[in-house]
């Protein structure tokens, strides 16, 4: 097992070993929220051992704004931890999910019937080993396309767009193994 | 926007607004606050929350309202199985095999004790439909715990293991066992908000705060501390019970009621079709109702964690958003928060829970139009049909209703009250809260499926438009009626009341008693309107008959009372303590509306004198008129009018004039409310001299001086005190609409003159603008003021037990031969049944006004039963014999049974024959 935030090389390879879920999100969260990293571990425990919280970050994700809850506070201040996005983005590209839905969207119409119908593969999907689960290495189309996905749903999400390009960017490099 | 403001002055201004949208009083000369000083802000709290009564009758109406759709749902089950015994054609079929082998009454007896029978078992059935509702309900509630802990957040001490955060945790435990020492912290780790939640069941309550938040709290610990307070001060007003309820009991009707619903709509489309649409609007109402209230619940939640500057601070600064789209909300309707701009604003001061709104009167009244109809209905079911004048079962649910829509919509009253009072502003209008109430009670009434014995008055508006339109408005008065009441008894008591909240909650018990009262007296009217062809000359009966009704008659009484006890008490107590109603100034006196007592003592003894010696005069033609008027036998009703109409005018005339001079005097520029409720009491003083005077009048006038005592003595033997008291009751009830309307009318022609001298903004007068420590002590004074109230209610109540148990079996008095000849007109050929169910069925169609004092029906009842003894159906026959028998023998109860019995299997009988 590498150390966290440092994939192994490929023998013979320049290319690194794509990083596991946890590496990834690491490396992503330095980047735009470091504050956020020291919660990760509880934050993959939480999110690869509960299905229903899973499935509400996933949501809360796709749908920008977590649920208006009584007797809560509310005050309409936006995403503020990002963890939920972060981990909802890499299981969806561990299991797949994301890889597939990269090259699907047109039009108006089937793009709304998709989104409902990657909300529901986003919510039932979980990568198989948890925050362990290697990320697929992919060729640099198939990665850019997926990172612009990525870098979309996290503007969905309510992200700055500055942080909607880094997520881009350093998901595509993670992908195909060029993440530092 | 505007804002409370302005501590206690001696003169009243009109107010003006602020840069930041609040209202606060322009004092004139040296009362004029620096313009850097905020005006002091009204402590909420101060009074008790209208949303308590709102949630009460949300969750009430739920669960009545499943009635309506329980009803359909029993009917198709009902037919779906063939449950002959189940309906009431079974008694019918029983009847059938008896009818001419036992006596007439015995048959009518068994028949009528069958069908309540049957009614009743269906009741209870439906009680336990509800029921069911409600234990889902129940177990939702007590689940809904767990089922938030499903994302299993985890439990604030483990997030102590991170040695930046272990400081973050002490703090928060130590804020939250300062308030709340059993409740339980977690953290929800994957929650993108910094934001938190209270929830759980009493005593373990659970306080969910997101990790977004925790984390911040080494840069920004205020957001903490706001946020933390804010989910405490659900715990401390008590929301999370009542919120949790509301979730579960929508839920409950969602799964109980609406479901089976659409799964029978679904098997038998046509039928259940009517029934899908009303049911998505009772869906979407309640959750609008839901929504509305909890959204009024968090301005209280800041408001009590706001409660310090420091807090308030933190508060805003919590609330001030961090995005340039945030805290706006696209669908502030459905949203459980409102957006953070109104929070703001709310508790930097604005009187948004001070306000008599619109929405809210909507919606409590729409919740009472479409709970009030199927709770009687199921009540109407167990008991049987009340045939007192008390109608207790209507009475019973009109006071629950009553109680709660009082709560939600007088309450609001009361603070606005306390706001007019405290800044010294005008009371508000509560016209448009008067509309909305009436909107949302006929809208509720509309949405409502019509239930066979409750009425409602969709059906009324389907019929008779006109009519409909009549009892809309009359229903809209009594609520403008009751709002400015609610508002009055707010401005009189509330500088009275050592605690202002104590003083609120003791108005709300009597709003509650007289709102209830009206309610069910005016869905009454719906039902005997219902009940028959609504015709104008039905209405006119049915308002009579209702006036007539000593239950109304002691709740006005009470309703004149207590204004009046908050007059003399202002008289005969010593100036009262300051009261603590400000959030950030001194407790204050509030000041007390003027009290026009003397005048108005004055006036009702000049009406008198006047009444007493100017009707001396028409003594010869009073003669004339009454010489023609057997005064020895049975006088009916007819004669009654007819003889006392002439004396009543003059009373009225004088009586009238008497107001006008009342407003003009002491009305004016800001005092029409004082001096329109000043000429209630002073009607309520002169009914109790016009009404023994008319009877003199009549005495003297019949009889001449020397026989006037013994025919005044004779008189009320012949009229019988039973009928004597509605004689008062409608010369009360003319006298104070006619006497209010008059001082309103001398009022306003006093306002105009002013206004023409003054100008329209010059010379302003509100009724607060005296102060209350002015007033000498006169505690004599103030006890002979409620001298006629007090009699007064002493005798309707005497007249409420004496109607009451003159109403078990009462022999009245019955035309015999009116009954005869409709009895020998019927056709003599034999009739179809259909015939005599019509006849039957058409009771009301020729009643006449004179019939609300007396047997009432008698003749349609005459002609329905000898239309039913024209047939060759047996048990029609018998039903009709039993019928004329009853009339014939003065017993109007066992004609009316007779009568029902009629109409109850003319309804059956087509069923009976098809199967």
């Amino acid at each position: 097992m590498p150390e966290s935030g440092s994939p192994e090389l490929d023998a013979g390879s320049t290319r690194r070993t794509p990083p596991t879920i946890e590496e990834a999100a690491r490396l992503i969260l330095l980047e735009i929220a470091p504050a956020d990293v020291r919660f990760l571990p509880l934050a993959c425990a939480d999110f690869f051992g509960n299905a229903v919280a899973r499935r509400r970050a996933v949501r809360a994700t796709l749908r920008g704004r977590e649920r208006d809850q009584p007797t809560g506070f509310d005050a309409g201040e936006g995403m503020q931890l990002v963890l939920g996005v972060v981990l909802t983005l890499l299981n969806g590209v561990a299991c797949e999910v994301l890889t597939g839905m990269a090259t699907e969207r047109v039009g108006r119409v089937r793009s709304r019937w998709q989104d409902r119908r990657r909300q529901r593969a986003l919510t039932s999907a979980t990568a198989p080993e948890g925050e362990h689960t290697r990320l697929p290495r992919l060729s640099a189309i198939e990665a850019a396309a997926i990172g612009r996905q990525a870098g979309e749903i996290v503007r969905q999400a309510g992200l700055p767009e500055e942080d909607a390009q880094r997520v881009n960017t350093l998901l595509a490099a993670a992908l195909t193994g060029q993440g530092s | 926007m505007a804002t409370l403001g302005g501590p206690p002055r001696d003169e009243p201004a009109p107010a003006d607004e602020h840069e930041d949208g609040r209202l606060a009083p322009v004092e004139p000369g040296a009362g004029i606050l620096p313009a850097a000083t905020p005006p002091p802000r009204l402590d909420p709290f101060a009074l008790p929350a209208a949303t308590t009564a709102r949630f009460l009758l949300m969750i009430v109406v739920a669960v009545t309202s499943s009635i309506h759709l329980y009803v359909a749902l029993f009917s198709w089950f009902v037919d779906a199985t063939n449950s002959v015994n189940a309906a009431p054609y079974g008694c019918a079929l029983t009847t059938q095999a008896t009818a001419g082998r036992i006596p007439d009454r015995d048959l009518v007896t068994a028949y009528i004790g069958c069908v309540q029978g049957v009614t009743a078992r269906n009741g209870f059935v439906l009680i336990g439909m509800v029921l069911v509702l409600v234990a889902v309900a129940v177990a939702i509630y007590l689940v809904h715990p767990r089922l938030v802990m499903l994302s299993r957040p985890r439990p604030l001490a483990q997030l102590a293991v991170d040695e930046g955060m272990a400081a973050v945790v002490r703090r928060v435990e130590e804020a939250v066992r300062a308030v709340a020492p059993k409740a339980e912290v977690y953290v929800a780790t994957l929650r993108a908000t910094a934001s938190g939640r209270t929830f759980g069941r009493f005593p373990r309550y659970r306080i969910i705060l997101d990790l977004g938040l925790l984390r911040e709290a080494d840069t920004d610990p205020g957001r903490l501390d706001a946020v933390l307070a804010h989910e405490l001060a659900h715990l401390r007003n008590r929301d999370v019970g009542l919120t949790t309820f509301a979730f579960a009991i929508w839920w409950a009707y969602v799964l109980v009621v609406a479901l089976p619903t659409l799964v029978v709509t679904v098997i038998e489309p046509i039928r259940f079709a009517n029934l899908s649409w009303r049911l998505a609007i009772m869906l979407a109402l309640l959750w609008l109702a839901r929504t509305s209230v909890l959204r009024t619940r968090e301005y209280y939640a800041d408001l009590r964690s706001g409660s310090t500057p420091e807090s308030e601070r933190l508060l805003l600064s919590a609330l001030h958003p961090r995005r340039p789209d945030a805290g706006k909300r696209r669908w502030g309707l459905l949203s459980y928060h409102p957006g953070d701009d109104e929070r703001v604003s709310v508790l930097g001061g604005a009187p948004r829970l001070f306000r008599i709104g619109v929405a809210e009167p909507a919606a409590a009244g729409m919740l009472v139009g479409l709970g009030y109809s199927p709770c009687v209905y199921l009540v109407t079911m167990i008991w049987g049909a009340d045939s007192t004048s008390f109608n207790a079962h209507r009475l019973v649910v009109g006071l629950v209703f009553g109680a709660l829509a009082t709560g939600a919509v007088a309450g609001t009253a009361w603070r606005a009250g306390l706001l007019a009072r405290a800044t010294h502003t005008r009371p508000p209008s509560t016209l448009l809260a008067a509309l909305a109430l009436t909107a949302g009670v006929l809208g509720g009434q509309l949405v409502a499926p019509p239930l066979t014995t409750s009425g409602s008055w969709a059906s009324i508006l389907g019929a008779n438009p006109a009519v409909a339109i009549a009892l809309a408005i009359l229903l809209a008065v009594l609520f403008q009626l009751m709002l400015r009441w609610a508002l009055l008894c707010a401005t009189v008591w509330l500088p009275l009341a050592r605690r202002v909240r104590s003083a609120a909650l003791i108005g709300s018990i009597q709003s509650a008693l007289i709102f209830g009262s009206w309610l069910s007296f005016w869905f009454g009217v719906i039902e005997l309107m219902t009940d028959g062809a609504p015709t104008w000359n039905l209405l006119w009966v049915s308002l009579f008959s209702t006036t007539l009704n000593p239950t109304l008659q002691l709740c006005v009484l009470l309703a004149c009372a207590f204004p009046l006890a908050g007059w003399a008490a202002r008289r005969g107590l010593p100036p009262r303590p300051p009261s603590d109603i400000w959030r950030d100034a001194p407790p204050s006196r509030l000041a007390a509306p003027r009290v026009p007592l003397p005048a108005v003592n004055i006036t009702a003894l000049t009406i008198v004198l006047v009444y007493a010696a100017g009707t001396i005069p028409f003594y010869g033609r009073l003669y004339a008129a009454l010489g023609r008027v057997p005064f020895s036998g049975t006088v009916t009703p007819a004669v009654m009018i007819g003889v006392f109409t002439p004396v009543f005018v003059a009373g009225l005339a004088v009586a009238v004039l008497g107001a006008f001079c009342f407003g003009l005097i002491s009305g004016g520029r800001g005092n029409t409310s004082s001096a329109v409720a000043g000429a209630g009491l002073l009607m309520l003083l002169a009914v109790f001299g016009i009404v023994p005077l008319a009877f003199t009048h009549l005495s003297a006038a019949a009889c001449g001086a020397e026989g006037m005592w013994s025919c005044l003595a004779l008189l009320p033997g012949h009229l019988g005190l039973s009928r004597s008291g509605p004689i008062f009751t409608i010369g009360f009830a003319v006298l104070i609409l006619a006497g209010t309307a008059a001082a309103w009318a001398g009022s306003a022609l006093r306002s105009g003159t002013q206004a023409l001298s003054t100008g329209p903004t010059g010379s302003l007068s509100p009724w607060g603008s005296e102060p209350q420590d002015d007033v000498t002590r006169r505690p004599v004074s103030a006890l002979l003021a409620l001298v006629p109230t007090t009699l007064a209610a002493a005798l309707f109540g005497y007249l409420a037990i004496a109607a009451v148990a003159g109403a078990q079996g009462e022999r009245v008095a019955v035309d015999r031969a009116a009954v005869i000849r409709e009895l020998n007109a019927a056709p003599k050929g034999p009739l179809l049944p259909v015939q005599a169910c019509v006849a039957a069925g058409s009771v009301t169609a020729e009643l006449a006004l004179s019939d609300a004092f007396g047997s009432g029906m008698v003749i349609g009842m005459a002609r329905g039963a000898g239309y039913a003894m024209a047939t060759r159906d047996p048990i029609a026959q018998a039903m009709g014999r039993e019928g004329a028998a009853a009339l014939l023998a003065g017993d109007l109860a066992r004609a009316v049974d007779a009568n029902n019995a009629l109409r109850n299997i003319c309804m059956v009988s087509g069923v009976v024959s098809a199967r």
